[in-house]
């Protein structure tokens, strides 16, 4: 193999395969980059046996060719060569790939690719293109509330549902339920769902923001979801297992509904999480609410107390606690002006949900299970 | 021809594979027991070829390299909690490029942490994956553990099966190098390929038969079998390296696990230095006897008919028993040389109480 090609376009796809190429893995041969040359082009692809990614970039090819070259040391290298016009050249009877710039030659031991996985294609006639920002703008509002403990490695991934023309994902890490529905340009036949991890779209997310690309090509197979960012293909295993039947956690009615204002409370929020951080058990934090008026509470045997009042649209007396953090997220992921809490009794899950205008049914919902306070009961 | 056609021995458990690959009824998971050196990987290798391929398995699902196979190797003595939560995650992710993903682990080095993480995906997986669990025995395996897989027994290979092996592979003495093995492949293999091996085995022949006059002709004779076994843990550290070395970025791992291959090389050399010596004895029992076909070091018959008629009368059961008991030993950790002494001390003085000739 010999090619030449722009360093700069080479050290950014080198990157993004590196990223997904595991520094160890029980298949050594995936420990590295698969570059191959041909049709005009260099294309590179790395898997960690659950990601996988491929992308390309233009080059003069002087001589087809596939080789496998290990991932940390190739993007580094690649990383801090000067810029301009590199030449990579594959001696594969000594098993290594020369890398030149002006002046500079830097050789690493590369592999055979025989061995490389083959990793999932982005299949045109049975993908669909989507609004990038309003499919990034829903994981996003489901991000907090996936589980980053693996023994239920289900909770640990976003269902994710195309029907009609919406998209909605749903994550739970069994403490905290989110739910986005996102309206779509397109029209969906039936209704289309698979549990993607959650890692996997944090990666589409990173992908999609440093491509300068609008829409997201899609694909979903029984086993494989696969994104398509301009010429980034980068691939996933599914989840296997049935997700939580979420509609069941959901309360029909609340006895409660009530409105505050969502700055003042998020800066409180901040303000006296302050006594609880990085405590285990974590120390609730008690919202009591009377008539046009809440209190902020926090204690903490150690460290003191807190208190603030702020201004709420109840009218009866009634507390209810929770983890500070698992609030704040809930609250943050609000943007309309007042945040709405739905409450039924003190031990029974809350919801928070943006203010809707038209007394109409928002499209981001997010349930809390609340704490006991010991101090109350 | 079946992907298990080239695997010797095991017949009954290959026809219950393979009736399960054909008529459904796959398990969740199996444990392969029997002990080592029988052929529980490679059967377990290619079952795992099998079961991720759509259709006929490929070359490199043959050769272990499929990446919805995965075997896991213990970190050091144990199977960690860490791995087995990997693979509790690994087992709910769907496959990449096969049907299932299967899992290969050593069961008999999960510690109670790591076997209680696994226990609920054994029984259960989210996923389609199986999991081929390998043991020495189905004992050394927690029950919990055990319970949930279907129980396959790997005996002994018979002798003949590995004569024909080594034979078919080309190599010479084939009939010595595979009553050597026992009724392992492996061990036979490595007694047929490694130069290493052979020359322990003749340290060991020396000090059973020599049966020195005072402690140093003793303790030289030990220092020999040690040194031996140190070469064999060094050849194994040479083999990993060469294996491994070539991915220079991985480098203080490379390092870890050559000196891992060195210990455990030279440990297993040790165990068999002991064995050897039982067999040694057991040997000039069946001579003894008059049984000589018995014997598995075919090639020292003379050697071993002189010494039983040197010492008449002598215990040799006895001393088979005695070398067998102090291998026992090395697993708590006592040094070779140690173990050897003792063997041999209370051999000698076995074999000499009941010999008219001292």
């Amino acid at each position: 193999m010999r090619v030449v090609c722009n360093k700069e376009d080479l050290a950014g796809k080198v990157a993004l395969a590196a990223r997904i190429a595991p520094v160890r893995s029980t298949h050594q041969v995936h420990e590295g980059i698969l570059v191959e040359a041909g049709g005009g082009e260099v294309s590179l692809a790395a898997t960690d046996i659950e990601l996988s990614i491929r992308t390309a970039l233009a080059a003069d090819v002087e001589e087809e060719g596939r080789v496998l070259i290990p991932a940390r040391i190739f993007n580094d290298i690649v990383r801090s060569l000067p810029e301009g016009r590199i030449e990579l050249e594959h001696d594969s009877s000594a098993g290594v790939i020369r890398l030149a710039t002006r002046g500079n030659e830097y050789k690493i031991r590369a592999f055979a690719a025989e061995e490389f996985s083959e990793l999932p294609e982005l299949n045109p006639e049975r993908s669909f293109t989507l609004a990038g920002n309003a499919l990034i703008e829903t994981v996003d509002k489901v991000s907090r509330s996936y589980s980053r403990d693996e023994t239920r490695p289900v909770l640990t991934g976003v269902l994710i549902n195309f029907e009609d023309s919406r998209v909605r994902m749903v994550t739970t890490d069994s403490y905290r339920l989110s739910i986005k529905e996102t309206p779509l340009e397109n029209e969906f036949e039936g209704s289309i769902e698979a549990i993607v991890p959650a890692r996997a779209l944090q990666e589409v997310k990173r992908i999609y923001g440093g491509s300068g690309e609008e829409g997201i090509q899609v694909s979903l197979t029984e086993n494989q979801a696969v994104f398509g960012i301009g010429d980034v293909v980068l691939g996933t295993n599914l989840i296997a297992g049935s997700f939580p039947e979420y509609r069941r956690l959901l309360p029909e009615v609340f006895e409660r509904e009530i409105s505050v204002p969502r700055r003042e409370l998020l800066e409180t929020l901040r303000r006296v999480s302050l006594f609880v951080q990085r405590q285990n058990p974590p120390v609730p934090v008690s919202l009591a609410f009377s008539r046009g008026e809440l209190e902020v509470m926090v204690r903490s045997q150690e460290l003191g107390e807190a208190r603030e009042r702020l201004s709420a649209s109840s009218d009866d007396e009634f507390t209810i606690s929770f983890n500070p953090e698992y609030l704040l997220d809930g609250v943050s992921l609000v943007d309309s002006e007042n945040v709405i809490f739905k409450f039924n009794e003190s031990l029974k899950p809350g919801m928070i949900v943006p203010e809707s205008e038209d007394g109409e049914e928002g499209d981001f919902l997010y349930l809390i299970m609340p704490m006991r306070d010991p101090y109350r009961s | 021809m079946s992907v298990f056609g080239d695997i010797v021995g095991h017949r009954d458990i290959i026809r219950s594979l393979e009736s399960s690959l054909a008529g459904g009824g796959l398990s969740h998971a199996y444990l392969f027991h029997g002990p080592e050196g029988v052929g529980k990987r490679t059967v377990a290798r290619r079952f795992a070829a099998v079961l991720v391929s759509k259709g006929e398995p490929s070359r490199r699902a043959l050769a272990g390299l499929h990446p919805d196979v995965v075997e896991v190797e213990p970190e050091g003595a144990f199977t960690t909690i860490g791995q087995a939560r990997e693979v509790v995650r690994l087992a709910a992710s769907r496959p990449l490029e096969g049907v299932r993903r299967v899992f290969i682990l050593r069961a008999d080095t999960l510690n109670v942490q790591a076997a209680n993480a696994l226990l609920k995906t054994l029984e259960q997986p989210e996923g389609e994956s199986v999991f081929l669990l390998l043991a020495i025995s189905r004992e050394s395996v927690l029950e919990t553990i055990a319970s949930r897989a279907r129980s396959l027994r790997f005996s002994p290979v018979p002798v003949p099966e590995v004569e024909e092996l080594l034979k078919r592979r080309g190599v010479e003495r084939a009939g010595l190098w595979a009553a050597l093995g026992r009724g392992s492949v492996g061990l036979a293999l490595r007694y047929a390929e490694e130069p290493g091996f052979r020359e322990m085995r003749e340290a060991v022949f020396e000090a059973g038969l020599s049966f020195p006059e005072d402690f140093e002709g003793l303790h030289e004779a030990v220092e020999r079998i040690a040194a031996r076994a140190e070469e064999v843990g060094a050849a194994e550290e040479a083999a990993f390296l060469a294996r491994a070395g070539e991915w220079e970025e991985s480098g203080r791992r490379v390092k870890e696990g050559a000196r891992r291959a060195r210990r455990a090389g030279r440990d297993r050399a040790a165990a068999e230095a002991l064995e050897l010596l039982a067999l040694v004895y057991r040997d000039l029992a069946a001579v003894a006897a008059g049984v000589p076909e018995l014997i598995a070091n075919t090639d020292r018959r003379e050697e071993l008919e002189q010494a039983v008629e040197r010492y008449p009368g002598a215990d040799w059961a006895g001393a088979a028993r005695v070398a067998a008991e102090c291998r026992g030993q090395l697993t708590y950790n006592v040094t070779l040389e140690a173990v050897l002494e003792v063997a041999l001390l209370r051999i000698l003085r076995q074999t000499r109480a009941s010999s008219p000739a001292w």
